[in-house]
């Protein structure tokens, strides 16, 4: 069979990705010097993302002909969330191998995490249900193998099983839902679902979606595996569910909603918003009241889920408005401003707890203490993302909250309104742990043990801190002009 | 060029800020503090530079728009979301400024007791200087926001790391309340945009809703909900009762210099967002004088009142001295209120007044109490142990008589210009005639409690015998007493000839309001 030369240019980042995958395997088994081992995987497997990275750039001038790959489409949205989740990969394989979990193996792990990008890739190819669940799972089952790589840890098996039965369940359901949908209306492209009419039947497989993506996206109350899985998993791989996975994830989130059920927002817009209120509130509630920081951070991520989400609300509320097709291109805009903000913040944070997981063997916050004074550029970068988590201008985390903001309370609906009244008492709750964790990283040092040096590690933190300082000028130099007329 | 001078004014000390901090780290710990001396003082002389070439003579000549030393340019456009960097100042912040930059440079001075981590205090101290500078120049709303919400940070370290014994309690209240104010007020900057046709910048904003309101496509009740979101956002900043527990601790454990800039300049932060805000940008719309607007400011008035009244009597039972002070800072930020709710031209200029007024009067008070901390035995502030100064520190003793007879109104003195106009205007407005003419009533009376507070304390402190916490006391250093000498003598200056900052505030005023 010859081989379509759009079909081979299209899907050129994934089969870079899967050559990656053999070759890092071959790496791993040819090296045997831990320390070659370690250069050789990190170095392929990030050569490989940018490669990847770059191919999906290059698919700019790609017009898909409808005949050869009638279930894809390689437009904008592919291109901005593929490039979003292939850097926060690299980011995390970067920091990986300073895990002392995971780099005594990290052949293995790498290669499983391409595999997952390879998923993510093809969820943000997708134009049709088909690729877009078969994205998914490609994209989720590598998790559950890299979530249990402290083999004999009992909190990571537990954390893994839980995920693993979890996270099956939740794909269950999304199938028993698209097959509901498909059975409703005969249809399985999005541009079919989106002209379909709403009925009883498609509702409820929307509905099944809905709940099963709300797993995924670990919106409340669909929450319980997040603190487990982010205590247990290698901080590394926390590092890689909340900074990439996640966001692959909302890109599942926004094809099904945003593309293909944009019809049908009086269906799920209300409860994505009930979903998105209790998010924020369970969120910041409980990580108020958590001792150990990966606790915390897992439930300020299923706050920032919610936050993310609210562009969800906004998107559903904006539906039958003069202005619909600005305020839903605004709703986007603002997602992806607050996902990419997320990761640089998120992903400062969670190399500088590496760093204290690597020299205490464990989270607690007791260990957080005097980091600052341990070690000036850890607890300086540590604290400006945890400010910018916050959402204290002119940090990233502000300009995405802002434009959030914007973007709910422009569609002037009651539920617009609750969300975000509830965005802001969530706000304001999370100053207090966000806070805390910054004192005590400021406070004097109550054990002199040092930090385990990482200077590569430390350069990724700073890197990512100016990217955060200067993300309000980075965002207002591209012109949004032209992300927003692109986006649909 | 004057455009110019104002960005460098508010960018300058935000360089200085890391320039004081890598010098005081690297070089020499003692030279931050004459660094950020030497930063504020050039900003102080640009500002009073500005002042003395615009601000002095019959009228300011004003731009097209209503604003001198205009920077504007677009940030942020796409067709429907303009976010601008646009500033400049007019008759309303140009008198802010100058207090800023006052109030700064005497804080200055009063921090060379702090010796803890020098380079970081005077770095977050220029740094907050830039947040404040900001906020009151800024003339487009999301610039403005960044700028309000800026300030809190290092506020929150200045109080978290050099504060009091309840410091991190402190610390957070005031950072938790004040942020959640800030994003309620966001939601409404928000909704004023959205009915504002797209833009943040102040200016258009204003022309717009205005028109948008002329035309009917928006209606008052909007305005309405829009008023009430603001006024949430800028009354904890305020603040006003009963939105006014963070400030005692706040300013209880700020450190002496932390809570002179709290009371004197991030009060009227407050007071600034509302009159540009709330009442400026709003005003255009007829709103205020609409029955909608009116019960706003019956409510507001209410506020006030009970805001004169209620922290005075707690104020009287105080024994910590800096905790009098605060709260008498929440009872005469009342008459700000008080007269924004009046809303006539005496009650304008009374609110204007009364922030410059107490602006300069609360810093020094707090300064003082900061000096006789400092040189008491077991360094307390406690009105019943501390007594008789006026024997051991005379001038420190006669410094406070004077700025507590400022503060409780004593007429020739500044603050009773302010609460002279805010009476007169309550008195006068039409919203606080027939039944309503209690509030005005009742907000006369709290100044015999005002009086009364002060009065005792002085009887306690300054002129018992001397007790033993102050056997060791000496003259304070011209450090510590030479800058409040200077806010005293503004105070009196300002009673006597109170033209010099009123005049700039009443024209500026019957030009926003009663043109």
């Amino acid at each position: 069979m010859a081989v379509d030369p759009v079909a081979f240019t299209a899907f050129s980042p994934v089969l870079a990705l899967f050559a990656g995958v053999i070759l890092v395997l071959i790496a791993d088994l040819v090296t045997k010097d831990a320390a070659s081992n370690r250069k050789f995987v990190v170095s392929i497997t990030s050569a490989t993302l940018l490669l990847a990275i770059l191919l999906v750039a290059k698919t700019n001038d790609l017009i898909p002909s409808e005949t050869v790959l009638p279930m894809f489409k390689f437009g904008i949205f592919y291109q901005i969330f593929s490039i979003i989740g292939l850097s926060a990969s690299i980011l995390v394989i970067f920091s990986a191998a300073y895990d002392f979990t995971v780099q005594k193996d990290l052949g293995v792990w790498a290669s499983l995490l391409m595999i997952s990008n390879a998923g993510g890739i093809v969820i943000a190819a997708s134009n049709h249900l088909l690729p877009l669940y078969v994205g998914f799972e490609l994209m989720a089952i590598p998790i559950y193998g890299m979530v249990a790589y402290r083999k004999r840890s009992r909190e990571a098996t537990e954390a893994s099983v839980k995920l693993f039965l979890l996270g099956a369940i939740s794909s269950g359901i999304i199938v028993y839902g698209i097959s509901l949908v498909y059975g409703a209306t005969g249809q399985l492209t999005f541009a079919a679902l989106a002209l379909n009419n709403s009925q009883p039947l498609k509702n409820v497989g929307i509905f099944l979606i809905l709940f099963g993506t709300s797993f995924k996206l670990s919106l409340v109350p669909f929450h319980w595996w997040v603190s487990d899985v982010y205590v247990g998993a290698p901080v590394s791989m926390v590092n890689y569910l909340a900074v990439a996975s996640k966001k692959m994830a909302f890109a599942f989130a926004f094809q099904m909603f945003m593309i293909s059920f944009v019809n049908d927002t009086d269906v799920w817009g209300p409860v994505m918003g009930l979903i998105v209120i209790l998010s924020i509130l369970v969120g910041n509630g409980m990580a108020a009241i958590q001792n150990r920081v990966m606790r915390l951070i897992a439930y300020s991520s299923i706050a920032h889920a919610g936050y993310i989400a609210i562009s969800l609300v906004a998107y559903a509320q904006a539906t039958g408005l003069p202005n619909e097709s600005e305020l839903k291109a605004l709703a986007l805009y603002a997602a992806i401003l607050h996902i990419v903000a997320n990761i640089l913040m998120k992903g400062t944070l969670i190399a500088g707890a590496l760093i204290v997981v690597n020299s205490f063997e464990n989270d607690h916050m007791e260990n957080f203490r005097g980091i600052y004074k341990k070690d000036k550029v850890v607890g300086t970068t540590m604290v400006l993302a945890l400010f910018s988590l916050i959402g204290i201008p002119p940090l990233g985390g502000f300009v995405s909250k802002y434009f959030l903001f914007i973007a709910v309370v422009n569609t002037n609906t009651t539920l617009a309104w609750a969300t975000a009244f509830v965005f802001a008492i969530g706000s304001a709750i999370s100053v207090y742990y966000y806070v805390k964790l910054a004192r005590v990283i400021l406070d004097e040092p109550s054990n002199d043990i040092p930090l385990v040096p990482a200077t590569p590690l430390k350069a990724l933190m700073v890197l990512l801190t100016v990217l955060t300082v200067f993300f309000s000028v980075i965002v207002f130099f591209i012109t949004p002009q032209d992300v927003f007329s692109t986006l649909f | 060029m004057t455009a110019g001078i104002l960005n460098f004014i508010l960018w300058f000390p935000l360089i200085m800020a890391l320039v004081t901090y890598f010098i005081g780290k690297f070089v020499n710990e003692g030279w931050s503090k004459w660094f950020a001396v030497g930063t504020v003082s050039i900003t102080t002389i640009l500002t009073l530079y500005l002042w003395l070439q615009d601000f002095i003579g019959a009228s300011v000549s004003y731009g097209s728009n209503g604003f001198l030393y205009e920077t504007r340019f677009d940030w942020f456009s796409s067709g429907s979301l303009t976010i601008t960097y646009d500033i400049g100042v007019d008759g309303l912040s140009m008198p802010l400024l100058l207090l800023t930059q006052v109030v700064f440079l005497v804080s200055a001075f009063s921090s060379f007791y702090i010796h803890d981590r020098e380079p970081l205090y005077y770095g977050l101290y220029l740094f907050l200087l830039t947040g404040l500078v900001g906020t009151f120049v800024a003339l487009d709303l999301f610039l403005f926001y960044i700028f309000w919400e800026v300030v809190l940070v290092p506020m929150f370290f200045i109080i978290a790391i050099w504060g009091g014994v309840n410091k991190y309690y402190a610390s957070m209240k005031f950072f938790i309340y004040t942020h959640l104010a800030s994003l309620i007020m966001l939601i409404g900057l928000i909704k004023m945009f959205q009915n504002g046709n797209g833009t943040f910048n102040m200016v258009d904003l204003k022309t717009n809703i205005a028109n948008n309101v002329a035309n009917g496509s928006v209606s008052l009740s909007t305005i309405n909900i829009i008023f009430w979101l603001v006024f949430i956002g800028f009354i904890v900043k305020f603040p006003q009762v009963p939105f006014h527990t963070w400030l005692p601790d706040a300013h209880v454990q700020a450190p002496s210099p932390g809570s002179s800039i709290l009371a004197g300049l991030l009060l009227k932060m407050g007071g600034y967002g509302l009159i540009r805000i709330g009442f400026w940008m709003i005003a255009d719309t007829g709103y205020f004088t609409d029955e909608l607007g009116k019960s706003s400011r019956v409510f507001m008035g209410i506020m006030a009142a009970v805001s004169l009244i209620y922290p005075a009597f707690i104020a009287l039972r105080q024994i910590d001295m800096k905790k009098m002070i605060a709260y008498s800072s929440i009872s005469h930020m009342g008459i700000v209120l008080l007269g924004l709710a009046a809303f006539n031209i005496e009650g304008l200029n009374a609110a204007m007044f009364m922030m410059i007024a107490h602006g300069i009067i609360s810093p020094g008070l707090f300064l003082l109490a900061g000096i006789i901390e400092h040189n008491t035995k077991s360094h307390t502030r406690d009105m019943d142990k501390v007594s008789g100064l006026t024997f051991k520190m005379p001038i420190t003793a006669a410094l406070f008589v004077f700025l507590g007879f400022g503060s409780a109104g004593l007429p020739g003195l500044a603050g009773f210009v302010a609460e002279f106009l805010g009476f007169t205007g309550a008195f006068n407005s039409d919203v606080f005639q027939g039944t309503n003419i209690w509030i005005p009533v009742v907000a006369v009376l709290s100044v015999i409690v005002t009086a009364g507070y002060y009065l005792w304390a002085m009887r306690r402190v300054m002129f018992n015998k001397p007790s033993d916490e102050i056997e060791n006391a000496s003259f304070a250093k011209w450090w510590e007493t030479g800058p409040i000498f200077v806010l005293a003598l503004v105070t009196l200056l300002l009673g006597v000839v109170p033209a010099i900052v009123q005049k700039v505030i009443d024209e500026w005023a019957r030009l926003a309001f009663f043109s």
